[in-house]
């Protein structure tokens, strides 16, 4: 699905150059999630936008399915650290604004529409506006909108970490329910150890700043509920977190 | 709504109150109380009415046009660092020029009539335009252009689904300050060469000696300028719904 071979990419910046990134390499299988952890500032946020087609890598090559990621490719869908919801369109508005911007006419996907907004409980608050709405609901929203043009890949850009503890493992679970029923490959940023053991089928540890990979753990054991408060489930975030000091 | 029409109500009635308290201790011709005033305002509705009309026309087409290319002047210079790097010299040392100080120059080039006026008033409040809406463009959340670039968006689509409702507020906030100031060039320009506008009837007043009438033909300036700021601000209310949402409830 994603190969990524010996992207870099650096800033630039008043005549300074900000190295972000140095010499990723990534070869993320169809259907599969993936975690990428690291300290913040260390590119999580930079790699992502490169493989959603946001950025264009300086040295070498992203292929997604085969092709290079532009912006215009339906099937990526990014959301990204702040939901990225417009202020002035309500929740129906924005949920529909992937379908507006393709030119379809949103009348047609209407049965789609609505089956979302179900499944992501939103359909109450379909008139409100964001600054009317909780972070777990707008996160909800956010995810709706990517989901309504079908994505084979969807990038989030840390998900779920301005989001309260139990509303956390909520939309974790919301995330991952979608995903069994989906299987979009799925990348997502994260500083939470926990959050990548539990969600990440792969999880990629990067150095601290310029971000470089440190090393990729397979991770058989995701996505099952009653993991989570296993001593083994314990065990792979120590490793993880060792991992995680070693690169900084 | 209700307790807004109160406020209001109640704000006039002071400042009417200090009118006639100013009045009463300055006790002078030049400074009428408030009452005859109010009576001559009404009195003279025929004649002012045709002044109040040529003044709004003015104010209204010099204040439209600044902000019909000021507004897509702005926005561009917000979103096109290279363009702004290259004019932000030239808006700097003309935003400071007095161009008021032209008048003479204007009405030689463009003549005597409205022409002259509305293109001053529009030169003058352009730049306050530009400069403010630039700034409105340029403070946009660019996470928000990515996510709705990612979503296939192009420029235009950008344009008038990001960009432009972003930056609305700090328009309609450029829009306010400008139209102050509209107010004031207007009263300069209709004081000469001219018969008709509220500055006209002001000054004409004035030259008559009859103060009761200069200060109604300040009421009528003032209420122009009133009814403008309702109207700027009943059309914020509309066109940005999602800033006053806990208002309507
Ligand atoms: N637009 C930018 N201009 C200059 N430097 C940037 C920009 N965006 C990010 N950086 C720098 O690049 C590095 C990586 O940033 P980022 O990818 O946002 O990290 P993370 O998401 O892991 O916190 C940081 O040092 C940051 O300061
Ligand atoms: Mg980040």
């Amino acid at each position: 699905m994603i190969k990524a071979q010996g992207i870099s990419y650096s800033y630039k910046q008043n005549n300074t150059s900000i190295q972000a990134i140095t010499d990723i390499n990534l070869d993320i299988l169809p259907s599969t999630t993936c975690a990428i952890i690291g300290p913040s500032g260390c590119g999580k946020t930079t790699l992502l936008y490169i493989l959603g087609g946001l950025l264009k890598p300086e040295e070498g090559t992203v292929l997604i399915n085969g092709s290079p990621p532009t912006g215009k490719r339906k099937d990526i869908a990014i959301i990204l650290q702040e939901y990225g919801l417009l202020p002035w369109n309500t929740v129906l508005e924005n949920v529909t604004l992937g379908l507006k911007i393709r030119g379809l006419n949103t009348a047609h996907y209407k049965d789609r529409v609505n089956a979302i907004l179900e499944e992501m409980e939103i359909k109450n608050q379909i008139d409100k506006y964001p600054s009317q709405l909780s972070g777990g609901q707008r996160q909800r929203v956010a995810i709706a909108r990517s989901l309504t043009l079908q994505p084979d890949l969807l990038l989030m850009d840390e998900p779920f970490s301005s989001l309260d503890a139990l509303t956390r493992e909520h939309i974790q679970n919301v995330f991952l329910n979608l995903w069994k029923k989906y299987q979009m490959t799925s990348v997502f940023v994260t500083h939470s150890i926990e959050e990548a053991v539990f969600l990440g089928q792969k999880i990629i540890v990067l150095s601290s700043g310029p971000g470089r990979i440190t090393e990729q753990l397979e991770n058989s054991h995701f996505a099952r509920e009653d993991w989570r408060s296993s001593s083994s489930f314990f065990e792979q975030c120590q490793k993880v977190r060792s991992i995680l000091k070693a690169g900084v | 709504m209700l307790k807004k029409i109160s406020h209001y109500i109640i704000t006039i009635i002071i400042v009417i109150l200090i009118w006639w308290l100013l009045s009463f201790m300055l006790n002078n011709s030049v400074f009428p109380r408030p009452l005859p005033v109010f009576m001559t305002f009404f009195a003279v509705q025929d004649k002012i009415q045709g002044h109040l009309l040529a003044s709004l026309f003015r104010v209204i087409l010099g204040v439209g046009t600044a902000i019909l290319i000021g507004v897509p002047c702005g926005l561009i210079l917000g979103m096109v660092k290279k363009l702004d790097h290259i004019m932000a010299p030239f808006v700097y040392l003309s935003y400071p020029v007095p161009k008021i100080a032209f008048l003479p120059v204007v009405l030689l080039i463009l003549g005597l009539g409205d022409l002259s006026k509305i293109f001053l008033i529009a030169i003058i409040i352009f730049f306050q335009v530009v400069v403010t809406t630039r700034d409105a463009a340029r403070s946009i959340n660019p996470e928000l252009i990515l996510s709705v670039k990612s979503l296939g968006a192009n420029n235009w689509q950008l344009f008038y689904r990001v960009i432009f409702p972003a930056a609305l507020p700090g328009i309609f906030t450029a829009v306010r300050i400008s139209t102050g100031t509209a107010i004031a060039v207007l009263f300069f320009t209709e004081t000469f060469a001219t018969f008709s506008g509220l500055g006209y009837f002001i000054m004409d007043a004035w030259t008559r000696v009859n103060y009761i009438e200069m200060f109604a033909g300040i009421v009528a300036l003032s209420l122009l300028g009133l009814s403008l700021f309702l109207l700027i601000d009943i059309l914020e209310r509309v066109s940005c719904k999602w800033l006053y949402l806990d208002d309507s409830k």
